[in-house]
Formats: C-alpha cells, sequence, structure tokens
C-alpha cells in the first residue's frame, strides 16, 4: 500500500512539474501569463481577449497563458505567482482577488525582472503594478446608479441583490451605486446576500418584491443578481413597473432586456482588459522607454481606462454588431427583434455633465 | 429479517416517539409563522409570499429527505448542492445541444430527465460503493463529489450557463419549476408526492425497518441477516437521485442550466434535518421533520427579508437558530422518556409514601 503511495506521489510531482519544465525550455522568447479571479463567463471574455492579442503578437499559444481558479481564490493564485515567477516569464498581468495579500508576491515577481500589471481589480497604492488596466467596480456601480437615477426620475424604494457581504467586487459597486444615488429621492433597501447562488438570488428576489409592493427598482450587483430580478418581475406581472439595472451581458440578460423585463445592464468590456494587458507587457518588454510605452496606450495617472458599455433596449443593436466586429461569440441575436419606440436609452454622466455645463454657461451668457 | 432484528431499533421508527418530537418541531414551525404574520399582516399570508415559502422548501426539503436517509446510517453527503449544479447543467445540455460523445442532437424532454434522473442515482451507488465496499468515510468520498461535480458543472459549461432560448418551446420544461396549480407551485407538489412515498418507505416497508436497524447498530444489524451494504447504498442512491429532483426543478425554475446554483445546498439541507430532529448519531429522524425544518428556515430567511433585516444579520440569526436546535435535540437526548416518567412518577407517589 505505502509502496502505491510512493509512486503516486512521484508521478503527482512529475505532473506538476510539466507547465514549469515547459515554460523554462521557451525562456528565450516571450511568455505572457494572465491570471484571472474564477470561472466564469467574464474571465472566459477576458481570456478570448487574452488569446487574440497571442494571435496578434505571432506567439505561440503556450506562450501565452491563461489562467484561474475555480472560485476566488488568493492563495491559489499567490501559488500560481509562484510557480511563474520561478518559472522566470516575461510578464504576469493579474487581477488580483486580494489586493493586498497579493502585492508581496507581486514585488517578487518585480524584483525577478518581470513585468507586473494588474487588471479588472486596482492594486493597492504604490504597488509595483506598472500599470492597471480596467474600470474599477466602484466607478462601474456608479453608472449603474447613474442609469437608475435616470429610470426613475421621481425616486422610490430600491431592492439591491448581491452575491457577498464580503467580497470587495460586491461591496465596491454597492458603494458606487450608493453614492450615485446619494441625495436624491430613491431609497435603498438592505441589500439581501444570496451567498452567490442563483436560486437563492431568485428566492430572495421574490420575498423583496412581496415584501414591498411599491418597489420602484432593483439593482443586480452580480451577473446572475439581474436575470434573478427580472425573472421575479415577471413572476409578480411587474415588468416594466420595477425598473431592473443589472451588471454584464450574458445570453439571459440580452434576452430579458428583449423581453423588456432589464432596463439597462452595464458590461465591463472584460475582452478589451485581456487584450491590453498581453499588449501593453509584449510593448514594454520590447521598449526601453516605460512611460512612452503606457503614453502609447492612454495610460493616464498608471490607469488604462477600458470603460463600461451601458446596454439598453436602445442601443443592444449596436452592441451585437459590436462584437461581432471584434469576433467575441455570443449565443444570443437581436435579428427578429426591434426596441420598442420610447425604449431608454442611457447617457453617460460625462456626456450629460458636459451638456449640462454648456447649457449652464449658455444660461450665463444669456444672462450676461 | 430475524427476531433480532426486530429488537434492534426499539420505538425509534414508530409513530409514538417520533409523533412526540415532531411536535415539538411543528410548534416552532407555528409559533414562526405567527410570529412574522403579527409583524407584516398584509404581506406573509399573501398566496404569492407563501408560494415563496413553498418553492424554498421544495428544493431544501428535498435534499433533506435524502440527507434523512443517509443521516439515519449514520452517514452524510455533502455532495447533493454540487450534484444540484451538476444535473441542472446535464438536464439542460442534453435537451438544448444533445449528446456530443455519442453524436446525438438535442434530445426531447422525458429521456432528457430520465437520463439525469439515472446520473444522480449513480453518483449516489458510487457513494455507497465507496462508503460500504472499501470502507471510506461518507464524509471523504461526497466531499470528493462535492468538488468533482462542481468542477466538473464548472469545466462543463465554462462558466456560462446553458440557457433555454426566450420563446424557444420548452414551455413544459419550464413550467415545472416555474408553473404551479392555483398558487401552489408544482415544486412543492412534487416534493409531497415524493415525501409522502418516503414515509411510507421508512415507516411501513421492509426496507425503512432495515435503515433504522442499521442506523441503531450496524453490528447488531449485519448479524441479525440484513444485508447492511445493500440498504446502505440504497440510502445513497436515494440522495443522489433526490439531488438530480432538485437540480432539474432548478434548472426548470432558472430556465437554465448554470454553474452558480447549489453552493452550500448541502449545509441548508443537513441543517434542516437536523432542526427537525434527525439525529446526527444515526437511527433517528423522520421526513415530516425535515420538512418542518426546512420550513423553518425558509419562513425566517423569507421573514427577515419581510422585516428589510441586514443580510449581515441574517445569517447569524440561521446559525442561532441552527445551535438551538442542536443543543435543544442532544438535552432531549439525556432526558429519556423513562426518566421523564420518574419524574411525574414521583410526584404521584410520595404523598402515599409520606
Amino acid at each position: 500500500m505505502k509502496r502505491y503511495l510512493v509512486v503516486l506521489i512521484t508521478i503527482a510531482m512529475l505532473i506538476s512539474m510539466v507547465p514549469v519544465l515547459g515554460l523554462a525550455g521557451a525562456q528565450d522568447d516571450m511568455t505572457i501569463v494572465v491570471i484571472g479571479k474564477s470561472v466564469h463567463p467574464y474571465w472566459s471574455n477576458v481570456e478570448l481577449g487574452v488569446k487574440a492579442a497571442g494571435e496578434a503578437l505571432g506567439l505561440p499559444e503556450d506562450q501565452v497563458i491563461f489562467f484561474v481558479p475555480p472560485r476566488e481564490d488568493v492563495a491559489a493564485q499567490i501559488q500560481a505567482m509562484e510557480t511563474y515567477i520561478a518559472a522566470g516569464v516575461t510578464g504576469i498581468a493579474i487581477a488580483p482577488s486580494d489586493p493586498a495579500a497579493l502585492e508581496p508576491v507581486m514585488a517578487r515577481a518585480a524584483e525577478a525582472g518581470i513585468w507586473v500589471t494588474t487588471l479588472d481589480t486596482p492594486p493597492v497604492e504604490d504597488s509595483v503594478s506598472t500599470v492597471y488596466i480596467g474600470t474599477d467596480n466602484f466607478t462601474a456601480g456608479t453608472i449603474a446608479g447613474e442609469a437608475m437615477l435616470q429610470l426613475l426620475p421621481d425616486g422610490g424604494k430600491v431592492g439591491i441583490g448581491r452575491g457577498s457581504d464580503t467580497a470587495l467586487n460586491a461591496l465596491q459597486r454597492t458603494d458606487g451605486f450608493l453614492a450615485a444615488i446619494e441625495g436624491s429621492n430613491i431609497e435603498a433597501l438592505e441589500p439581501v446576500n444570496d451567498r452567490e447562488d442563483f436560486g437563492t438570488a431568485l428566492q430572495l428576489a421574490n420575498s423583496v418584491i412581496s415584501a414591498n409592493p411599491d418597489l420602484a427598482g432593483a439593482f443586480g450587483v452580480y451577473a446572475y443578481n439581474g436575470p434573478a430580478w427580472a425573472t421575479a418581475v415577471t413572476e409578480a406581472d411587474m415588468v416594466g413597473d420595477i425598473k431592473v439595472v443589472a451588471f454584464d451581458a450574458t445570453t439571459d440578460h440580452i434576452n430579458f432586456i428583449m423581453s423588456g423585463a432589464i432596463q439597462a445592464t452595464v458590461a465591463q468590456r472584460e475582452y478589451d482588459m485581456g487584450y491590453q494587458s498581453v499588449m501593453v507587457i509584449a510593448a514594454l518588454a520590447q521598449n526601453e522607454d516605460t512611460e512612452a510605452v503606457l503614453a502609447e496606450f492612454g495610460a493616464v495617472e498608471g490607469v488604462i481606462d477600458t470603460g463600461v458599455d451601458v446596454l439598453t433596449p436602445a442601443n443592444v443593436k449596436d452592441y451585437e454588431a459590436g462584437l461581432d466586429e471584434k469576433g467575441v461569440p455570443h449565443e444570443w441575436t437581436t435579428a427578429d427583434w426591434e426596441p420598442a419606440e420610447d425604449a431608454f436609452e442611457f447617457v453617460m454622466p460625462e456626456e450629460e455633465e458636459a451638456a449640462e455645463m454648456e447649457e449652464a454657461v449658455a444660461t450665463e451668457e444669456a444672462a450676461e | 429479517m430475524s427476531e433480532v432484528a426486530r429488537k434492534i431499533s426499539p420505538s425509534r421508527r414508530g409513530i409514538s416517539l417520533a409523533g412526540f418530537r415532531e411536535l415539538n418541531v411543528l410548534l416552532a414551525f407555528l409559533l414562526l409563522c405567527g410570529y412574522f404574520y403579527y409583524q407584516h399582516p398584509d404581506v406573509f399570508a399573501k398566496p404569492a409570499n407563501l408560494a415563496i415559502i413553498m418553492r424554498f422548501v421544495a428544493t431544501f426539503g428535498m435534499l433533506a429527505i435524502g440527507e434523512v436517509f443517509i443521516i439515519i446510517t449514520t452517514g452524510i453527503d455533502l455532495s447533493v448542492g454540487s450534484l444540484t449544479a451538476l444535473t441542472g447543467i446535464i438536464c439542460a445540455w442534453v435537451m438544448l445541444k444533445g449528446i456530443g460523445m455519442l453524436g446525438m442532437g438535442p434530445i426531447p424532454l422525458v429521456p432528457a430527465l430520465i437520463i439525469t434522473l439515472i446520473i444522480g442515482m449513480l453518483v449516489g451507488v458510487w457513494h455507497g460503493l465507496f462508503v460500504t465496499k472499501l470502507g471510506i468515510p461518507a464524509f471523504i468520498i461526497t466531499l470528493g463529489t462535492w468538488l468533482i461535480a462542481r468542477g466538473l458543472a464548472a469545466y462543463i459549461t465554462k462558466g456560462y450557463p446553458v440557457v433555454f432560448p426566450y420563446r424557444g418551446g420548452h414551455e413544459t420544461f419550464l413550467s415545472l419549476g416555474q408553473g404551479s396549480f392555483r398558487s401552489i407551485p408544482y415544486s412543492f407538489i412534487i416534493l409531497i408526492g415524493i415525501a409522502i412515498v418516503a414515509t411510507i418507505i421508512l415507516n411501513y416497508s421492509k426496507l425503512g425497518y432495515r435503515v433504522y436497524a442499521v442506523g441503531g447498530n450496524l453490528e447488531a444489524a449485519r448479524l441479525s441477516g440484513i444485508n447492511v451494504d445493500r440498504v446502505r447504498i440504497f440510502c445513497y442512491a436515494t440522495s443522489g437521485f433526490l439531488a438530480a429532483v432538485t437540480g432539474i426543478l432548478m434548472a426548470s425554475r432558472l430556465g437554465q442550466g448554470t454553474p452558480t446554483v447549489g453552493a452550500s445546498y448541502e449545509l441548508w439541507a443537513i441543517a434542516a434535518s437536523v432542526i427537525g430532529g434527525t439525529s446526527l448519531f444515526g437511527g433517528e429522524g423522520t421526513i415530516l421533520g425535515a420538512l418542518l425544518g426546512a420550513g423553518i428556515v425558509g419562513v425566517m430567511q423569507n421573514g427577515m427579508v419581510l422585516g428589510n433585516t441586514s443580510s449581515y444579520l441574517q445569517e447569524v440569526i440561521l446559525g442561532m437558530v441552527l445551535v438551538i436546535a442542536v443543543v435543544y435535540d442532544t438535552l432531549r437526548r439525556r432526558i429519556t422518556g423513562a426518566q421523564i416518567r420518574t419524574f411525574f412518577g414521583s410526584f404521584s407517589r410520595k404523598p402515599r409514601d409520606a
């Protein structure tokens, strides 16, 4: 019995060394690693962007590596970083599940002469990360809040559904949303926590709608929360009466936008995050002047903002055209569907502010 | 079955003791309902709100029934939550995309359901074989499946939900989890049907007798000629089967097979059966108790949302309910029926002695 165990352990150790050995062999060339957070459609899209960038650079497949742990797992990310540091890769782009916990190992990578960048989640202040690529969750949350403001000009009660009370992305999105609606007539209920479970999310959405007959809106923090609200709103026969603002753009988000149960969903451009991460590291590794490279990619104060798309019935057809152009696959199609005449259209805050400013200037001038 | 076997489980499955114990759970359940009705009279008892609670009980009660079978035989099944996700995905996948390995296109509703249920049951048999033939602790082998099923669910789908298309002609399947008969959800009716069958098996059949016997004293049951392995494998298969039923109902309800369901459902199912009086030491437990346990958790969850309770606090409260239930169960076990009789007997005897 013991002998078998020894054999098994040896085999396991050999297998675990294979990727490391493989990397060591490719060291002459460039090897770029992107580390995501969890198995999720969002990260699958990041992977598509990463692979597309690899192809654009003409790198062989095993030199553009995308790694995600099955669930959000800081320890697994640290372990992966250590493996790739030992392998001596060219650069690592990481989406830190916990920025503070990842910083020491990122610093070790930087010391070892590896380019370190971050994507999706900003690193700690004064991080070794050369550049951060993404839109942070707080900003995305404020945009969702802005959409809710535009949907509910008269205010009202709004339910919030999320998958965690402690995960940073959930907190930041919620805080951003709350910051945006602060001072308005919108009253946010206590967020309900489904512990990252779609079934529970729906259950809770049902309960919130049942408890608040005067519910005016609902905000879904995690990807499935939007569809959960939309299903509950549909079941309660209140489509359109309760405005749903969601996050991400999966097949069911689009289905519900078409059925009218979701009014707006904030989609981060995760494909671009993956693509840009690889491109930036490749450029950094090939050029002496870091600042010039970053400027070329449009970085401002160490941040390359990939922005968000706010999908509404009014623009979902354009969004599909945009995806087709990039070659991002999607299961849904809006081909047989047309938005209603009075479909909700979102105006980005900056544009709105700019418009307001212009208006203000115009009034001032008129007054003078 | 020999005479010995009949003596192994005195009153453990009978209605006499069990009835008394469920009464406590029933009282707690009614008290809770009364409290929330008093707090929110215009909302709590609305049919739509009751349907919400019934749907909750349909999910966790179904899994709790499986746990009752296994926990009675001193086992545990940690895999049911992950298995719910996996079987839901399998069901949606074969109906929408077919079976790639066999080169089959999308298959119709009934065969898809049968395939899914069989897979669930086989996973249960697999657990049973490991537990009985290899003597591996149930905790470990089902923990393995917990990981494997969750991993497979993520791997098969790459994280994407398998969504039934918008107006895609799967209305029959979708009505299983979404539809209702006079505001009683079909899923709840299915649960009641399964609960009745399970109760008949446990309380009125030879097989049920053996289940309690195995849980009461494994060696004694074996010596008395019961095929204990087969009984235990049956229990694990039941749990796997019911996880598949839950997976199907969940996929139907959500209109998709998705890896983001089933997280920690096993813990809620175990909690429901323990609150309902199932003993983790084996040999004790009833289906009705487990359903009431699931009802208590469901009513509490619903009631706390009605009261706009902070979600941080909700988990604290639910955890405390579980602790209270277990402590109560342990204390109750110490004070046996005989002690109660002696206790009351002492009152009636004293005057005569004096």
